[in-house]
């Protein structure tokens, strides 16, 4: 069985944590924990007939302030930049942390964007939003909440992974 | 000192230097001439060395076979299973003294090991250790781990540096190990925020030793992997030596695979064997084992012999019980219907039982199954097999003392008797059922009271005759559906009717009666009436004829046919022959045909 390394970055509080456990537990809740750190969680996911055991690393959230540490990123086969549709700064927020990845790896990347099962609040435009996306190789609406996309994103990093 | 020793100093760069270009020029460039000159002669070069050199390598150290073992196996693995047939003759003659090998190793293995369960279970040392153990809150085999050992390698893990996935894990104990890749990412997240946060400006800052009350992890690291031993007890310098040579000879020979890594760990498959030898642990010398017989061992295989032993005799008991039983079949008036044997281990036998049959105690002593486990549940029936029949008549006899009882076929029944006990005499052997089925001579059984009137005598008679005929009536002879052929119960009860037809007509004889017997043939009602008429004929025919061959009068037989009867519930009932004797006196007849 192949194993893949993927990393989740966001700024805190916009769902990752949640996104992995509705993946790996298919379950959620609506307190908020905060991740000190790093937390791993595993899941195999099988994509076109072949098994791959995601080892996804969740990082706590990055804000401008503290960066976060590159090494976690160390021999990543892709990542999601996790942002949240409910605030305006998030997508600024999500591209600077993409930018900051792509300084050090340039293995593939997906921008998701959390709570859609709430009414969008960011005030940005469909184009700019598309525009934004454009910069990544894959971009998906998901509620952690209700699960809706989860499953597929986590296959499509699969797919990313192998190449 | 001459001036030529004064120059040399200043002489040797210039010609070290001319030398570096003379060997430049013979080499070429990269030692291109050189190669040339040799490649022609590689072969019997390398060929003249192999040997010797794979044999210094392996003296100097088992790194050969690391390499050589994976592809050796890999090789038989292909060979067998091209070449399967070739291998089984090869290894059959081999087989015997392989199985003879193995089984005596899995005893002794098996006799060690319990040996160690039971001592360390019900030895003081033992039970005292559960104690602490329990005291400490820890697991008893940790517990014991702790005291045996001054230190063991209990797992190892060999890690990609970069990526954090495990690539081999192997474990001392067979555990579940599913979570190792967990593991494995975690130490790598550590030590990244190790590497980040002590020290940044220094990349090669590493987390060396993690320790838990438990165990302590010790981390050895390499360009491309890091190798995890978790470790219980007091670690020795050696045992880290131990690991980054292990890990250095690891890299070296996995280095390609290592940087080509894609999350594919089949590659690292083959490191088992390398990493297995670094699974070491050193007993505490108290603890050590000391060559002595494994008496508990000893006991215990016994004792489990022993219980097998028991339990097959047991079985083998069941099964001659069950047997034996089985025979009781065979004598007359029981039937078993059924036998179990219960829960309890008992034999619950549910037997049909003629009174008249022999005593389930009797049997049971007569055939040493006194003290068995058995049960009997019984149900009363009539049996007409003869022997019963002649044990009731036995005891009928045994009743009236003035009869006497001798022979077998016929039973002769001689004495004298009175009239009124010939008169209950005659009344219950004829209520014996089955008693047709026997041949009885009752001719020298006589009438002893010489008070009794002259005319009195035939009047007896005139009852005995009477008793007969009505025997006879009773008498039914069955036929299959469509058939009027006697088979083997019909002739049966054909020669019983000729015996009580001959005591019949003497007597009638001696009565001055005329006695004739008429035979009724009859049909169930399947089938046309004409047809079924037809049927019943011929089975009074078939009896008549049968009756004439066993010596009865053709003159005193008459068949007739009634056709068919319909009874709906009970068709056999109906495919039978019937039988009434009808009898007048012979005066009466003469003045009949007189008139």
């Amino acid at each position: 069985m192949i194993q893949k390394k993927v990393c989740i970055l966001g700024a805190t509080g916009v769902g990752k944590t949640s996104l992995i456990r509705q993946f790996v537990e298919g379950s959620f809740s609506e307190k908020y924990l905060t991740t000190i750190g790093v937390k791993i969680d595993k899941k195999q996911v099988d994509v076109d007939q072949t098994s791959t055991q995601l080892l996804i690393w969740d990082l706590e959230g990055i804000d401008r302030y503290c960066g976060f540490n590159p090494r976690y990123l160390r021999g990543t086969s892709a990542f999601f930049v996790v942002m949240d549709q409910t605030r305006s700064q998030s997508l600024i927020e999500g591209m600077e942390i993409l930018h900051m990845a792509r300084d050090h790896t340039a293995v593939p990347a997906i921008m998701i964007i959390n709570k859609c099962d709430l009414d969008s609040a960011w005030h940005w435009d469909a184009d700019s939003v598309n525009q934004r996306a454009s910069e990544f190789d894959n971009c998906f609406y998901t509620s952690a909440k209700t699960g809706e996309n989860v499953e597929q994103m986590f296959t499509e990093i699969a797919r990313l992974s192998l190449g | 000192m001459s001036a030529a020793d004064n120059d040399l100093p200043e002489s040797e760069p210039q010609a070290s230097d001319q030398l570096a270009q003379l060997r430049a020029i013979i080499h070429g460039r990269d030692g291109e001439h050189l190669i040339a000159a040799i490649q022609p002669h590689t072969r019997k070069l390398v060929g003249d060395v192999l040997i010797q050199a794979l044999h210094d390598k392996q003296q100097s150290g088992e790194a050969i076979n690391r390499v050589v073992a994976p592809m050796v196996e890999k090789t038989v693995e292909r060979s067998v299973a091209n070449h399967s047939e070739q291998f089984t003759s090869i290894l059959y003659p081999l087989v015997g003294s392989l199985v003879r090998k193995a089984v005596s190793a899995f005893l002794s293995q098996f006799i060690e090991r319990t040996n160690d369960i039971i001592e360390n279970a019900l030895s003081p040392k033992g039970l005292k250790w559960r104690f602490q153990a329990w005291q400490a809150g820890v697991n008893y085999s940790q517990f014991v781990a702790a005291q045996t050992y001054i230190y063991k390698v209990e797992q190892l893990l060999l890690i990609h540096r970069d990526t954090g996935l495990l690539l081999k894990s192997v474990s001392a104990d067979v555990e579940d190990d599913s979570d190792a890749d967990l593991i494995s990412s975690m130490l790598s997240a550590i030590n990244d925020f190790v590497a980040d946060s002590f020290n940044p400006q220094n990349a090669e800052q590493q987390l060396g030793e993690v320790k838990t009350d438990d165990f302590t992890l010790l981390i050895c690291h390499s360009p491309h992997a890091l190798l995890v031993a978790a470790v219980t007890g007091n670690v020795p310098n050696s045992v880290r030596v131990n690991l980054q040579a292990t890990l250095d000879e690891i890299h070296a020979m996995y280095r390609e695979d290592l940087l080509a890594f894609q999350g594919d760990t089949l590659a690292f498959e083959v490191t088992d064997t390398t990493l297995r030898d670094s699974l070491t642990a050193e007993v505490k010398p108290e603890y050590e084992k000391k060559k002595r017989i494994p008496w508990f061992g000893w006991l215990f295989f016994v004792a489990i012999l022993c219980g097998i032993g028991w339990w097959a005799w047991q079985q083998y008991e069941d099964y001659t019980i069950a047997q034996k039983v089985t025979e009781l079949n065979a004598e007359p008036g029981i039937l078993i219907t059924e036998l179990i044997q219960a829960d309890d281990g008992y034999f619950d036998v549910t037997i049909l039982r003629d009174s008249a049959s022999i005593s389930l105690e009797r049997w049971l002593r007569e055939h040493g199954l006194a003290n068995a486990d058995i049960r009997f549940n019984q149900q009363a029936f009539i049996s007409v097999e003869p022997t019963i029949v002649v044990r009731k008549l036995k005891n009928l006899q045994q009743r009236f003392p003035e009869v006497a009882m001798h022979g077998a076929q016929p039973i002769v029944l001689s004495g004298e008797l009175g009239w009124r006990k010939m008169q209950a005499f005659n009344a219950e052997l004829a209520a014996l059922p089955g008693i047709h089925t026997i041949h009885i001579d009752r001719t020298a059984l006589k009438l002893s009271e010489v008070s009794i009137q002259a005319a009195d005598q035939p009047a007896i008679q005139r009852q005995l005759f009477e008793q007969l005929v009505g025997e006879i009536s009773r008498i039914n002879i069955e036929f299959a559906s469509g058939a009027a052929q006697l088979d083997d119960i019909a002739i049966e009860n054909v020669v019983a009717l000729k015996k009580l037809l001959d005591d019949a007509l003497k007597t009638a004889q001696s009565l001055n009666l005329s006695a004739n017997l008429i035979i009724i043939g009859a049909s169930d009602a399947t089938g046309s009436s004409s047809a079924n008429q037809r049927l019943s004929l011929a089975r009074a025919n078939a009896v008549k004829t049968a009756l004439i061959n066993q010596g009865i009068n053709v003159s005193q037989l008459f068949a007739t046919g009634i056709g068919e009867i319909n009874l709906s519930d009970d068709a056999v009932a109906t495919r039978r022959v019937m039988f009434n004797l009808m009898y007048a006196e012979t005066s009466r007849i003469s003045e009949l045909q007189g008139e």
